[in-house]
């Protein structure tokens, strides 16, 4: 990584919380939908039953799921108002600090949404969310940035074909499902309250995801924005 | 607006040769077999009717779309081989403006110098935003800008860089009469500085005033390449009006 892709990722990280602070789009969408999919679940399942707190990992990060598509289907699509990605394609860099940038955006913006979710989903299903703060975030932060290391760079094709509301959980929904069974089975163990030690091997895969992925994204975005 | 003395008041514009260009879209051939240099320092005004394919050989030169065949060369270096950095040397603005709604005119130009790396980017985006009389819509969010206005501040975003080649697709869009006028001594400023400026028109009385070159094109293919006399703009008036010289 040069110091003109630190620099570009840094300036559309402060563009986007810029934009996102003036008009909340992708943080309100977020939370809104992920909110009214809390509310479903509770409804669709009895909360306080032993089998329902047994699935509410999964329920939880399904919840988080559909709220981030929705969240990164907006990703781009300031980008593409006024065709500003082109814009983006005039600098005198590498494009992957696009990637980089909007990523930063995105997951924090994902994050925030996330952790504005989790006490209504606590008191839905009468959860202890908060016993071990630490894991807990550690497993949204790992699990997040998944999604959003390919939910951004699905979100930057999708916004360059006619179908872009459809395209992005089709392209990006089969290839979360490492990062869905990771996370919801390091959640689990979190709720049950079983030793962390349990979820080493979930957390190292998401790592690794994590990693791989971004690096991935990182190195083929400049040809994903090319024409 | 006129191009303020600058540290960088004395550029090298680069070489421009396109070899059998052609650019297709499908079936449609957008561009066919272009052959043209363009000189340092050259003021080259491309007419053509619409569809002509003066938005896609502005294109092509601003690195934005390649050709599907054909050799497009900078310093005899080709386009494709060039390093990231040549773009600083290069401003384009093209149909859309490539501003953010949700940004300030201000915040707009900043967010483009900070990708640019620009030293000192406050005080050039203060310079810029004075240059193109929009210093009293600085703080205005864009997507409340008319028209007009939007295009200076996209000539603004093309200019902060000071680049040496001005890629201008059909600038005077929006604009109206006066700035139109400011817009064009603007633009003789930059070329008397020694840049590079290609621009598109599909009106000739509007855009010849201060180009050196013209070149006029039809159906993708360079139908008319000469200095800017009376007699070359006889000659393209003639065909652009639909008969030929």
């Amino acid at each position: 990584m040069t110091s003109d892709t630190g620099r570009v990722t840094l300036a559309v990280f402060r563009k986007d919380l810029l934009a996102e602070r003036r008009t909340k789009e992708v943080f309100t969408a977020v939370l809104l939908f992920g909110f009214t999919v809390s509310v479903a679940f509770t409804f669709a399942f009895e909360p306080t039953s032993a089998e329902a707190r047994k699935i509410s990992g999964g329920l939880l990060w399904l919840a988080f799921l559909f709220a981030a598509v929705l969240g990164l289907n907006r990703a781009f699509a300031r980008e593409t108002s006024n065709q500003a990605l082109q814009g983006l394609r005039l600098i005198p860099a590498d494009l992957g600090g696009i990637y980089l940038g909007k990523l930063a955006s995105n997951l924090l913006f994902l994050l925030l949404a996330e952790i504005v979710l989790l006490p209504p989903f606590g008191v839905f299903f009468d959860l202890t969310l908060w016993a071990r703060p630490g894991w807990l975030l550690l497993i949204l932060l790992l699990g997040t940035w998944g999604l959003a290391a390919l939910g951004t760079m699905f979100s930057a094709v999708s916004a360059n074909t006619r179908m872009q509301e459809l395209m992005l959980p089709l392209l990006l929904l089969p290839l979360t499902v490492p990062v869905l069974i990771a996370a919801i089975e390091s959640t689990v163990i979190l709720l049950e309250g079983r030793p962390m030690s349990e979820a080493a091997l979930w957390l190292k895969l998401l790592t690794g995801f994590d990693i791989v992925f971004t690096l991935l994204c990182w190195l083929l975005f400049d040809f994903v924005v090319q024409e | 607006m006129s191009p303020a003395a600058s540290p960088r008041a004395a550029p090298s514009s680069p070489r421009i040769v396109l070899r059998r260009l052609s650019k297709y879209f499908e079936r449609f051939t957008a561009l066919d077999r272009l052959d043209l240099a363009i000189g340092p320092g050259e003021f080259v005004v491309v007419l053509g009717r619409n569809g002509a394919g003066k938005t896609t050989l502005l294109r092509v030169l601003a690195l934005l779309q390649q050709p599907s065949e054909g050799e497009l060369l900078f310093d005899d270096r080709p386009a494709d081989k060039l390093e990231p950095a040549f773009r600083r040397r290069l401003g384009f603005v093209g149909h859309e403006t490539f501003l953010y709604d949700e940004l300030t005119a201000e915040e707009n130009l900043l967010f483009h110098a900070r990708l640019h790396g620009l030293a000192r980017a406050r005080e050039r985006v203060a310079e810029v935003l004075a240059e193109m009389g929009l210093e009293s819509r600085a703080q205005s969010l864009a997507r409340t800008l008319s028209r007009g206005l939007k295009q200076r501040l996209t000539l603004a975003r093309a200019w902060l860089h000071q680049p040496d080649l001005l890629l201008l697709d059909e600038p005077a869009t929006g604009l109206d009469a006066p700035t139109r006028e400011r817009m064009h001594a603007w633009l003789a400023g930059c070329h008397r500085q020694g840049r590079t400026v290609v621009l598109s028109s599909h009106d000739l009385r509007e855009s010849l005033q201060p180009a050196t070159r013209i070149l006029l094109l039809e159906d993708g293919r360079l139908v008319f390449d000469g200095p800017n006399t009376p007699d070359s703009q006889r000659d393209v008036q003639a065909r652009l009006q639909g008969g030929r010289a």
